[in-house]
């Protein structure tokens, strides 16, 4: 559910960032007000165990193995605010270090996965709980009910998020410019995957993780009363949000009209105010859409008879090429001269070979930040503000000409970042890319992208429009992922974090952020040791009903070990001076290719930006 | 005490100190000592025995939940830690290296681990570089500043925790099992520079089960009880003749090859 960059427009990712800034300000508060100065070590060790619970990974029947999430866990453990900020942590990380999760997609993915499904999934752990007693099955049982509605709450989110794309962002002939499927395609097929089998999952694992602590540690569980007073100030900002938000959703809309980005006219600027009514009539179609009958206005209004068959049709499709796609992986990643043979049931082999491949990918991760190559030569903070901004330019570009020289010139710094070519293409080009190719394929045809005919592949129209669209869709995807990743394979990891202080994040995040990556690590070293335990005990042939008990009191017992391990934290940050507000040391220093860089970045992303405006490639 | 030197002024002053986790957990059933500045201090005992806690309650991070614990005169409670004047001056001049290097070492890298407490306590960026240069020299840590500690050996993590503290210049060290798990060279060196952090006057209470080190990092030695009392004190030389006090308190077991281990031990 990790949303990549080029998925969602500017607009709907500028409209997250703006909604979680505030959401982040107001939990950062309440939270300090609760824990005081012991925040910091909470917040990172919670982080820290949120991003290692994805490496657990849970038997499901039929002998394939999946992974819970855990925001609802990480609700139920430290409470909903704390949640929100260790969750996102643990997001940010995973954006930023181990492209996972875009990082202009970063604000939509927080609120799916640290606002709404920890909020959602503890609201429902309560009311279903109720005062029942400590040790009950109803508690149980109210756990897995909020891991499956949480999770089913963000992934229908998401699949909104989606299908709102090609409504805001398309060209005049109706080619779509990010996510390439409507909320017809997009909300049943996350919400269907969810509701089918990654909601499953996460139930199993709450329910039991919960059911493990509840009798063992049941002071490890959260159990105050959720502040809700947020500063007066904060509410205020949160309402003109909520009434701007609209406006960020219409922006595209009205300036869909023209074809590059900013290049409306004057005449067009003067029909701006006849447009805003229509564009919220629109809009106002489009909320109703997703809930009672799916009467949804088809984008451009066009061959919208046919549109139903078309849109089920590609819904089916869409999901096959997922089917395909992820067992196309699972072969490719199980070729026996790569790995040792491992039966597809063996969760345990599974586990420890996550926790082996990701101390192995750090270490070589290090190692390529310490080669002697032009982006492992600059500043820091200088290298990830242009990185920033060639993302932003890929954000914002529909030209596939312009998608094409960015991604040549991540290239060409590749290979003067001495990372060898073969293994830049087969890192980028893994998971996401490959992802999004099959996921651009129906987007060629004329059922999602009606236009003039090109070719045909059976009853099968692909249209010129499509054509663009499928290829605007994927090169975003692919140059912007080629960029995060150049960005984190050439900068050590904790400069990385450390440079952020740089675009005004706080140091009291930065230090979580440094903490939690810290820990991250020795977590990662106990999952291995767990399973390898747990190997040379019972080996891997076990039923999955055992397996899942044993996983789920794994991941309780990290937690109790976490919590004894936040507190001696806090204890060893005291005992040196820590009083709740942290002074980190900077040793970041410019010298004069620093600059030299970045005015040639800066002219490279005008030049291109200028190319498009002129040229309307 | 060897009494070579003239009555030093009185550090800690405990008096029938109480602690228990939770409440339900005793760690500590009336313990009472004094702790004189200079001195060289060793608290044994098997697992379990408090010794942890107490060097906790020393650094101030527990306090006494009965009796009482004064540093130069001043009790040590809750309270007197709100007054951040109070607070650090008193983390300045203290320094508790713990157990586990794992909790210790808490940043990103070596280098901003060591770092971090001299900035807590309002040191100058100019002059925490400058110290983190000499120490890194002086303990030969210079390759480990930019790594991460997960990278390290234990030793080598033993090695940086000893330099997160000195870093600070604090008189007083309070060290929690420093030799644990380290091999006999790495202990060594490690003694070596407890040696060296004593001849420049530091106040050093070491706690440990490793009986073979007592000689070399203390002047004196208590005992901490099953019980979790004191079960004797004494010179190293005292407690390590007392076989009788020792298997009492689970430090020794009677096994054929202890004496020939003693013997090597006195040698």
């Amino acid at each position: 559910m990790h949303i990549p960059d080029g998925y969602l427009g500017p607009a709907t990712s500028g409209v997250f960032y703006a909604v979680m800034l505030p959401v982040w300000i107001a939990a950062s508060r309440i939270v300090k007000k609760t824990m005081q100065a012991r925040q910091v070590p909470l917040m990172a060790i919670g982080a820290a165990f949120s991003f290692v619970i994805m490496m657990f990974n849970l038997p499901i029947p039929g002998g394939s193995t999946g992974h819970a999430v855990g925001a609802v866990l990480v609700a139920v453990l430290l409470g909903p605010w704390a949640a929100v900020i260790a969750i996102s942590v643990a997001l940010a990380v995973q954006a930023l270090l181990f492209g996972d999760g875009g990082i202009t997609a970063l604000g939509a993915n927080c609120f799916n996965m640290a606002v709404v499904m920890p909020f959602v999934g503890y609201y429902v752990y309560k009311l279903i709980s109720g005062g029942a007693p400590n040790d009950s099955n109803r508690r149980v049982i109210a756990a897995g009910v909020a891991g499956y509605i949480g999770i089913n709450a963000a992934a229908f989110l998401a699949g909104v998020e989606f299908g709102l794309q090609p409504y805001l962002h398309h060209t005049a002939e109706g080619q779509a410019l990010y996510c390439p499927y409507g909320l017809k395609v997009a909300v049943p097929l996350m919400a269907g995957e969810h509701l089918l089998i990654f909601g499953w999952v996460e139930a199993v694992v709450t329910a039991l993780v919960v059911k493990y602590l509840e009798k063992q540690a049941p002071e490890l569980l959260f159990r105050e009363k959720v502040p809700m007073k947020i500063p007066t100030k904060l509410w205020v900002l949160l309402g003109i949000l909520v009434l701007l938000s609209p406006l960020g959703l219409i922006l595209p809309k009205l300036v869909k009209a023209g074809g590059a980005w900013g290049e409306w006219g004057a005449d067009e600027l003067k029909g701006l105010a006849g447009y805003i009514p229509a564009g919220l009539k629109k809009l106002d179609g489009l909320w109703q859409a997703p809930i009672p009958d799916y009467t949804f206005q088809g984008w451009e209004g066009k061959g919208l008879s046919h549109l139903s068959l078309a849109y089920i049709f590609s819904g089916i499709l869409g999901m096959a090429l997922v089917v395909l796609a992820v067992w196309l992986l699972g072969k490719y990643l199980s070729r026996p001269e790569r790995r040792p043979l491992m039966p597809k049931r063996d969760f345990v082999g599974r586990s420890i070979r996550g926790a082996l491949d990701f101390i192995k990918e750090s270490i070589f991760a290090d190692e390529i930040a310490s080669r002697p190559g032009v982006l492992q030569s600059l500043d820091p903070r200088i290298k990830a503000v242009t990185v920033l901004f060639f993302i932003l330019l890929v954000m914002f570009t529909r030209s596939l000409a312009v998608l094409g020289l960015i991604y040549i010139f991540c290239l060409i710094l590749a290979l003067f970042s001495r990372i060898g070519i073969g293994f830049f293409l087969k890192r980028t080009w893994i998971f996401i890319p490959f992802f999004s190719l099959l996921i651009a394929i129906p987007a060629l045809f004329s059922f999602i992208s009606p236009g003039r005919p090109v070719a045909s592949v059976g009853p099968l129209m692909i249209t010129h429009t499509g054509i663009k669209a499928a290829g605007v869709f994927f090169g975003r995807v692919v140059t912007s992922v080629s960029l995060a990743v150049l960005l984190s394979m050439t900068t050590r990891h904790f400069e990385l974090l450390k440079a952020l202080r740089f675009f005004g994040i706080p140091q009291m995040f930065v230090m979580v952020l440094g903490i939690t990556y810290r820990y991250i690590y020795l977590f990662v070293e106990i999952v291995e040791n767990t399973f390898r335990a747990i190997r040379s005990r019972v080996g891997s042939g076990m039923h999955y009903r055992k397996g899942q008990k044993v996983v789920a009191w794994n991941i309780a017992h990290l937690w109790i070990r976490s919590y004894a391990l936040n507190e001696q934290v806090y204890q060893a940050m005291v005992s040196r001076g820590f009083r709740g507000e942290p002074r980190t040391l900077d040793h970041f220093q410019t010298r004069r290719r620093d600059w030299l860089w970045l005015f040639g970045a800066a002219m490279i992303i005008l030049l291109l930006a200028y190319a498009e405006y002129r040229t309307k490639l | 005490m060897t009494g070579q030197k003239e009555p030093a002024p009185v550090l800690f002053e405990c008096r029938d100190v109480h602690y228990s986790y939770q409440g339900r957990f005793p760690a500590l059933n009336g313990v009472g000592l004094t702790i004189t500045a200079g001195e060289r201090v060793a608290l044994v005992g098997a697992n379990g025995s408090g010794k942890s806690t107490f060097l906790h309650l020393l650094d101030a991070l527990i306090f006494p939940q009965r009796g009482t614990l004064a540093y130069i005169g001043k009790e040590l409670t809750e309270k007197s830690f709100l007054d951040a004047e109070f607070s650090l001056r008193f983390r300045r001049k203290i320094g508790l290296i713990f157990q586990n290097p794992d909790v210790q070492l808490f940043c990103p890298t070596v280098r901003e681990d060591i770092a971090f407490g001299p900035l807590q306590l309002g040191m100058e960026e100019k002059t925490v570089k400058a110290r983190l240069e000499l120490l890194a020299e002086t303990l030969q840590i210079g390759p480990l500043l930019d790594r991460s500690p997960h990278q390290l050996s234990l030793g080598e993590k033993r090695k940086v925790a000893f330099a997160t503290i000195l870093v600070i210049e604090p008189d007083v060290l309070l060290l929690d099992e420093p030799t644990a798990g380290l091999d006999p060279k790495t202990s060594t060196k490690l003694i070596g520079m407890l040696a060296e952090a004593s001849h420049s006057g530091k106040t050093i209470v070491t706690a440990t089960h490793d009986l073979h080190i007592i000689e070399d990092i203390a002047d004196k030695v208590y005992v901490f009880g099953q019980d979790k009392k004191l079960a004797g004190a004494g010179t190293p030389a005292e407690i390590l003749g007392d076989t009788a006090l020792l298997q009492a308190n689970n430090l020794i077991h009677i096994h054929p090859h202890h004496t020939r281990d003693h013997k090597v031990m006195k040698a």
